[in-house]
C-alpha cells in the first residue's frame, strides 16, 4: 500500500514539475514575442519607414489633395467689344455600368435602371431611347463605363444641370474646357483654333492664327490648391494648405469690326458658292491707321463646329506667296512718278515688246496702237510698264519694291508669315516684276504697300490687335498705328490715286464694273498668270489669280479693299464682274457705316431693320423676339443657348427673312419642308453640312429625318418640287 | 415542498454571496489593476476611433461608446458571477459535456447556414448568430469550452501522462483529440482560418502542459512553431500553383509587399503603418487621428491599436502592450505556481488565448504576421469576445484566490515543499 502511494506521489511530483517547466517555456515564448513587438514598433516609429518606403512622405502624399485651378483663357473681342472667341465649359456625359461600383455602404453607384436613364437622357441628348439603351448594353460585358458618342459631348452647363436634377444613378459628367466661337465662319484662319492639351490637365492651347500667336497672353497661368484632407475629402486641421489663384489670361481686342467682317463673310461665301474658285482672299484695311477691319479667305471653316477645318490649314493672307499680277503696277507707277522717271506723254507701240528674244504681250495681244504712257496704267498695258520699268532702271525699281515693304515680313503678328521672293537677274525678269510677275508677295504685303497710296505716301503697318487687357491687373496695352516708312511723297500718292480713279471712270479703263453710285472709287485690277510647277505658266481661261485693289473715297481714302480669286471653277461671268460682287457691296457697306458714324444727320435713308446679335442668348427669348417681328426662326440643335446665327448681326432683314439659330449641344436636322433652295444653302453654311439637290422649287423631301443628328461629313439629299 | 425548495435556493444564493465576499479578500490585484486599465483604455479608444465614422453615417457618435461601456459592465458582472460560483462547480463532467454539446450545435448551425443561406455571410465568413439583439460568435464560445474541456480531462490523468512517451500520450488522448479536431474542422469550414488557428494554439498549449515529459512538450511547442514557419517560407519561395489563386495566398503576398500590392489587399497594412508613423513618440493627441477618418477600415476593431498608436504615440502603445503582456505573464505565473493540475491548465489556457489573440492582432497591424482579422483583447470594440474573456478571467481570479488562500492558511507540509522546490 505504501509503495504504490509513494509511486503515485512521485508521478504526481513529476507531472507537476513537467507542467511548470512547460509553462516556463511557453512564458519564454511570450516574453520573446513581447520583445519583438517592442522592437517592431520602435523600428517603425524611429526609422519612419517600412518595406523601404518612407512613411511620412507617402502618407503626406496620400493626404494631399492637389487640384489645379484652371486659368480662364482670355476672350478675343472685335473692335467694338463683341466676343469672337471665348471660354466655355463643355461637359461630356458617361454612364457607369459595372455592378461592382458601389459606395462604402454598399449602395450602387452604377446605372440601376437602364430604361429610366434612356427615357430621361433621350429628352436632352439627340439620341433615341433605343439608341441609348444600345449604348448602355455594350457588347463588351466587362465594360466599366460607356459614353454616348458625339451626342453626349459638348453639353452646356444648363443641360448638365437639367440632367443632374433627375438624380439618375450611375450617370456622371466630365468637364472639359472648350472654346466658343459664337460667329461660326468669321475670319476663322486669322482667329485660329485651340485644342486641349493632354499635358496640363486639359488646358487649352492655341494651334492656329491669333490663338496660337498670342497663346501665352491668352492662356494665363493655372493656379493650384494643395491641402491635406481625410479620405472623405474634408480638410484636416493643423495641416498646412496652400492655394495659388489662377491668373486669368488677357483679353485681346482686335481691329476687326464684326459687322463688316460678317458682311464680308457672307459676300465671300456667296461668290465662293456661285463661282467655286480654288481660293480667295479679301482684306479691308483703313489706310490711315493700317487697322484691318475685315479679312477672310476661302476655303474657310466654321470655327464653332470645325466643319471644313481639314480643307486648308493655312492662313493664306500671310502664309501664301503668289505672283500678284497687274495690281503691282500701282507700285511701279508710284516708283516711276516718285523717282521723276515717269513721262506720261511719251508714246509707245502697244500689243507686244521683245526683251532678250522673249515676247511680252498685253492682255489684248492686238494692243491699242501707239498710245501715251499715261494710258498704260488705265489700260493695264504690260508693254507700257516694261517701258516704265526700263525708264527708271532696275536699281530704282528694286529700291522701291523694298521701300513698299516687299520681300520682307509685315510682322503683323500672325503665325507663319512669309516674306516673298523675287527673280531679278535678267532684264526680262526685271521687266516682268513691273507688272507683278516673277515676284512673290503675300496679300498682307500688298495691302501694306497700298496704305502708302491711300495715306498720302506714308505706309502703315497692318494691324490686327488694337489692345490687350490684363484682367488681373487691369493693365491695358494699346497698340498705336505704326508708320513703317514713307516710300513716296504725298503728291505722288495723289497722282497714283487719280490714275486708279481713271481705271474706273475712263472709258478705256479696266475697272468700270467697280463703280459705286454716290462715291468715287479708285481701283487697280489684276490678272496674274500662275506659275506651272512643271515650268512656264498655266494656260486656260480660268487659270489666273484675278484680283482687285480699290480705295474709296478716291480723294481721301478711308478704306482699301483688296480681293484675290484663284482659278474660278465656274466662270459664268467675267472675272471683274465676279470680284465686283464682293467689292461693290462691301465697299458700299463700309462707306455707309462710316457715313452713319460721321454724320448722324442723314435722315433720308429709310430705317433699316438689321439683324441683332443674338449669340449667347437663350433660344426661347430669341424666338419670342423674332416672332413679335413676324420672322420665321429655325432652331438647329438640342441646346438652349444660341452659338451661331444667320443672318449675321448687322445684316438687313426683310419680312421674308428666315432666321437660323444654331444652338449648343448636338446639331439636329430641322424639318425643311417648304424651304427654298437658298434657305437650305444658308443652313449648309451654318452647319457645314453638304446638301445635294434634285428638282426645283421648294423642299418636298429630305434624306435625313427631322431631329436626327447632323453629321457634317455626310451629304444630305434634298428633293425639291414646284 | 415548495418552501423547502425555496429555502434551498435561498440557502444557495446566500452561500454564493458568502463565497463571493470571501473571494474578494483574496483578489489578485496584479490581475485586476491591468485589467481595469485596459478596459478603460478600450472604452476611450473605441469612442475616439468610432465617433467620426458613426457621424459620417448619421449615427450617434456615442453609439459604440455606450455599447462598449455596457459590455465592460457586463464583464464585471460575469467575473463576479464566476467568483460566486467557483471553478469547482464548472469542473464537472455533466457540465463540460453540456458545454461541448452546445458549442457543437452552434458551430454546426453555422456550417448548415453557410450552405443553406450563403447570403447571411458577413465579410465572406459566416461567424455570427443573431440572438435577440446580440451577435453571438460561436468561435468565441468554443475557445472557452475547449479550455474547460481539456483542463477537465487532462488534469485527471496528469500523473499517468508523465510516464508516457510522446506517441503513447497521443494514443492516450486520441478520443479527446478527435473531438477537438472535429470542432476545429467546423470552424475552418466557415471559413475562419484565424479562429481555427487560435483554437489550435490554445489546444496545443494546454495539451502539452498536461504533465508529459518536458522533453516532449518543449519539442512539440518549438517543433510546431518551426514547422509553421517552414511551411510559410516554403509557400512564399515555391509559390505552388494550387495555392496562388487562393484568397489566403494573396493575403500572404500583400503582407509581404504591402506597398506594391496596395490596391490588392495591402491597403490595410499600409494605412496601419501610416497611423503608427503619424503617432511617432507621443502621438498626435487623443481624438486627432487622421487615419481613422476613412483611411483605415475598422478603426475601432481590428486596427484599434494602430489608431491608439497614432493618437497616443509609441510610448502610449507600448504602455498598453506592456499592461496586456503583464496580464498574460501574471496569468501564466499563477498557472506555473498553481498546485493542482486543473488550476494550472485553466491559467495556461486563458493566457494562451489572450496571448494568441494579441499576437495575431498586433502582429497583423505591425506587419509581422499576415492580417487575420482578430480583435485585440479588452481594447477592441465587440461584445462576444469581451464577455467570453470575462468568464475566462473570472475563472483565473477564482484560481488565483484559491492559491492565495492556501498560501495564507498552510496545508500539508509536503505540498508546500513541493511548491517551493519548483518555483
Amino acid at each position: 500500500m505504501k509503495q504504490p502511494r509513494k509511486k503515485r506521489m512521485m508521478k504526481s511530483k513529476n507531472a507537476h514539475s513537467n507542467r511548470q517547466r512547460t509553462g516556463i517555456a511557453v512564458l519564454a515564448v511570450m516574453v520573446a514575442v513581447f520583445l519583438v513587438f517592442v522592437f517592431r514598433f520602435s523600428y517603425l516609429v524611429v526609422g519612419g519607414s517600412a518595406d523601404h518606403v518612407n512613411l511620412t512622405e507617402r502618407s503626406k502624399q496620400k493626404y494631399t489633395d492637389d487640384s489645379t485651378i484652371l486659368a480662364r483663357r482670355g476672350t478675343i473681342y472685335d473692335a467694338i467689344g463683341n466676343p469672337i472667341a471665348e471660354d466655355a465649359n463643355a461637359y461630356s456625359i458617361y454612364a457607369v455600368i459595372d455592378k461592382d461600383y458601389v459606395s462604402t455602404t454598399n449602395k450602387p453607384l452604377y446605372v440601376t435602371n437602364k430604361k429610366k436613364v434612356a427615357r430621361v437622357l433621350s429628352q436632352y441628348l439627340s439620341l433615341s431611347q433605343k439608341k441609348i439603351l444600345a449604348y448602355l448594353n455594350p457588347k463588351n460585358k466587362n465594360a466599366f463605363q460607356v459614353e454616348f458618342g458625339s451626342a453626349g459631348q459638348n453639353l452646356t452647363l444648363d443641360i448638365k444641370n437639367a440632367i443632374t436634377a433627375h438624380h439618375l444613378k450611375g450617370i456622371y459628367f466630365t468637364n472639359t474646357p472648350s472654346r466658343l466661337y459664337p460667329n461660326g465662319i468669321f475670319a476663322s484662319h486669322l482667329i485660329g483654333q485651340v485644342s486641349s492639351s493632354t499635358k496640363s490637365s486639359g488646358k487649352l492651347v492655341g494651334t492656329m492664327g491669333l490663338e496660337k500667336q498670342y497663346n501665352t497672353v491668352l492662356a494665363g497661368k493655372n493656379g493650384y490648391k494643395k491641402s491635406q484632407v481625410d479620405s472623405y475629402g474634408y480638410k484636416l486641421d493643423n495641416r498646412p494648405s496652400k492655394t495659388v489663384k489662377a491668373k486669368d489670361g488677357s483679353n485681346i481686342y482686335l481691329t476687326i469690326d464684326s459687322r463688316l467682317q460678317s458682311y464680308l463673310e457672307s459676300l465671300m461665301s456667296k461668290v465662293n458658292r456661285k463661282y467655286q474658285p480654288a481660293s480667295m482672299n479679301a482684306i479691308l484695311i483703313d489706310p490711315k491707321t493700317g487697322k484691318i477691319l475685315a479679312a477672310t479667305q476661302r476655303p474657310t471653316f466654321n470655327a464653332q463646329t470645325q466643319a471644313g477645318l481639314g480643307t486648308v490649314w493655312r492662313d493664306t493672307l500671310v502664309e501664301d506667296a503668289y505672283e500678284p499680277g497687274s495690281v503691282m503696277k500701282v507700285f511701279s507707277l508710284s516708283a516711276a512718278i516718285n523717282s521723276g522717271k515717269y513721262h506720261p506723254n511719251d508714246y509707245y507701240q502697244s500689243g507686244s515688246v521683245e526683251i532678250d528674244g522673249t515676247k511680252v504681250n498685253d492682255w489684248d495681244t492686238a494692243g491699242w496702237g501707239t498710245i501715251p504712257i499715261s494710258q498704260a496704267f488705265t489700260r493695264s498695258s504690260n508693254v507700257g510698264f516694261v517701258k516704265i520699268e526700263q525708264g527708271m532702271g532696275k536699281a530704282t525699281w528694286k529700291e522701291y519694291l523694298k521701300k513698299f515693304g516687299f520681300l520682307k515680313k509685315t510682322n503683323i503678328g500672325l503665325p507663319g508669315e512669309v516674306s516673298g521672293s523675287i527673280q531679278y537677274k535678267q532684264p526680262l525678269d526685271q521687266a516682268l516684276t513691273a507688272f507683278g510677275q516673277g515676284v512673290d508677295v503675300s496679300a498682307m504685303q500688298m495691302v501694306q504697300g497700298l496704305t502708302a497710296i491711300g495715306n498720302g505716301g506714308k505706309m502703315m503697318k497692318p494691324q490686327i490687335v488694337s489692345k490687350i487687357v490684363n484682367p488681373n491687373t487691369g493693365k491695358t496695352t494699346t497698340y498705336k498705328p505704326q508708320e513703317v516708312s514713307q516710300p513716296i511723297t504725298k503728291k505722288t500718292a495723289s497722282k497714283v490715286l487719280s490714275a486708279m480713279e481713271d481705271v474706273v471712270y475712263k472709258s478705256y479703263g479696266t475697272g468700270s464694273v467697280y463703280k459705286i453710285p454716290g462715291y468715287k472709287v479708285a481701283v487697280k485690277t489684276g490678272t496674274a498668270q500662275i506659275a506651272n510647277p512643271k515650268g512656264g505658266y498655266l494656260t486656260g481661261d480660268s487659270n489666273y489669280i484675278f484680283s482687285v485693289a480699290g480705295m474709296a473715297p478716291a480723294k481721301n481714302p478711308k478704306y482699301i479693299l483688296y480681293i484675290t480669286m484663284k482659278q474660278p471653277g465656274n466662270m459664268s461671268e467675267a472675272a471683274e464682274k465676279i470680284l465686283s460682287e464682293v467689292f461693290n457691296p462691301m465697299m458700299k457697306r463700309a462707306l455707309s457705316s462710316s457715313d452713319d458714324s460721321d454724320a448722324t444727320t442723314d435722315s433720308t435713308s429709310e430705317p433699316i431693320t438689321s439683324m441683332p446679335s443674338v449669340t449667347g442668348k437663350s433660344v426661347t427669348s430669341v424666338q419670342t423676339t423674332m416672332q413679335k417681328q413676324d420672322l420665321t426662326t429655325t432652331t438647329i440643335g438640342t441646346g438652349n443657348r444660341v452659338v451661331q446665327q444667320l443672318p449675321r448681326a448687322g445684316e438687313q432683314l426683310t419680312s421674308s427673312s428666315h432666321i437660323y439659330l444654331l444652338t449648343n449641344g448636338a446639331m439636329t436636322m430641322p424639318d425643311m419642308k417648304g424651304w427654298s433652295k437658298a434657305d437650305v444653302r444658308e443652313l449648309g453654311t451654318l452647319t457645314g453640312v453638304k446638301f445635294k439637290f434634285s428638282g426645283s422649287g421648294t423642299v418636298a423631301k429630305q434624306s435625313l429625318a427631322p431631329k436626327s443628328v447632323l453629321n457634317s461629313k455626310e451629304t444630305i439629299t434634298v428633293t425639291l418640287k414646284e | 415542498m415548495a418552501t423547502k425548495k425555496e429555502n434551498k435556493r435561498k440557502k444557495r444564493t446566500g452561500a454564493m454571496r458568502k463565497r463571493f465576499m470571501a473571494r474578494l479578500r483574496y483578489l489578485d490585484y496584479f490581475l485586476l489593476i491591468p485589467y481595469l486599465i485596459l478596459c478603460g483604455v478600450g472604452v476611450v479608444m473605441v469612442y475616439s476611433a468610432s465617433a467620426d465614422q458613426l457621424m459620417m453615417n448619421n449615427q450617434s457618435p456615442q453609439l459604440y461608446l455606450n455599447k462598449q461601456m455596457l459590455y465592460v459592465t457586463l464583464s464585471f458582472l460575469l467575473i463576479a458571477v464566476m467568483l460566486s460560483i467557483g471553478w469547482k462547480q464548472i469542473n464537472d463532467s455533466a457540465m463540460i459535456g453540456l458545454l461541448m454539446l452546445i458549442t457543437y450545435i452552434l458551430l454546426f448551425y453555422l456550417v448548415v447556414l453557410k450552405y443553406v443561406h450563403p447570403s447571411s455571410a458577413v465579410n465572406g465568413a459566416t461567424g455570427w448568430i443573431a440572438l435577440g439583439g446580440f451577435n453571438v460568435q460561436p468561435v468565441e464560445i468554443a475557445k472557452l469550452t475547449l479550455i474547460l474541456y481539456l483542463a477537465h480531462v487532462l488534469a485527471k490523468h496528469g500523473h499517468e501522462y508523465s510516464q508516457l512517451k510522446f506517441w503513447g500520450y497521443v494514443k492516450a488522448t486520441r478520443k479527446q483529440l478527435v473531438c477537438i479536431a472535429l470542432m476545429l474542422a467546423m470552424v475552418l469550414i466557415q471559413p475562419d482560418l484565424g479562429g481555427m488557428a487560435i483554437l489550435a494554439f490554445i489546444v496545443l498549449i494546454v495539451w502539452i502542459s498536461s504533465g508529459i515529459s518536458v522533453r516532449y512538450s518543449v519539442t512539440t511547442l518549438f517543433g510546431t512553431i518551426g514547422i509553421i514557419i517552414g511551411l510559410v517560407f516554403a509557400v512564399i519561395k515555391l509559390k505552388p500553383s494550387f495555392l496562388t489563386s487562393s484568397y489566403k495566398f494573396s493575403r500572404l503576398m500583400s503582407f509581404l509587399h504591402p506597398f506594391q500590392l496596395e490596391n490588392k489587399g495591402g491597403a490595410q497594412l499600409v494605412n496601419s503603418y501610416y497611423a503608427i508613423n503619424n503617432g511617432s513618440w507621443f502621438g498626435v493627441g487623443l481624438g486627432n487621428s487622421i487615419q481613422k477618418r476613412g483611411y483605415l477600415p475598422e478603426p475601432y476593431t481590428d486596427f484599434i491599436l494602430s489608431i491608439t498608436t497614432e493618437e497616443l504615440g509609441l510610448v502610449g502603445a507600448l504602455i498598453i502592450l506592456a499592461l496586456l503582456f503583464f496580464l498574460i505573464f501574471r496569468i501564466m505565473l499563477i498557472g506555473i505556481r498553481a498546485k493542482s493540475a486543473y488550476r494550472s491548465l485553466i491559467c495556461y489556457g486563458v493566457a494562451a488565448w489572450l496571448f494568441v489573440q494579441t499576437l495575431f492582432n498586433v502582429g497583423g497591424m505591425s506587419g509581422i504576421l499576415p492580417i487575420t482579422g482578430v480583435t485585440l483583447p479588452f481594447i477592441s470594440y465587440g461584445g462576444s469576445s469581451m464577455l467570453m474573456l470575462a468568464i475566462a478571467l473570472g475563472l483565473v481570479f477564482d484560481v488565483a484566490a484559491d492559491e492565495k488562500r492556501e498560501q495564507r492558511t498552510p496545508k500539508p507540509v509536503q505540498l508546500k515543499k513541493e511548491e517551493e522546490a519548483h518555483v
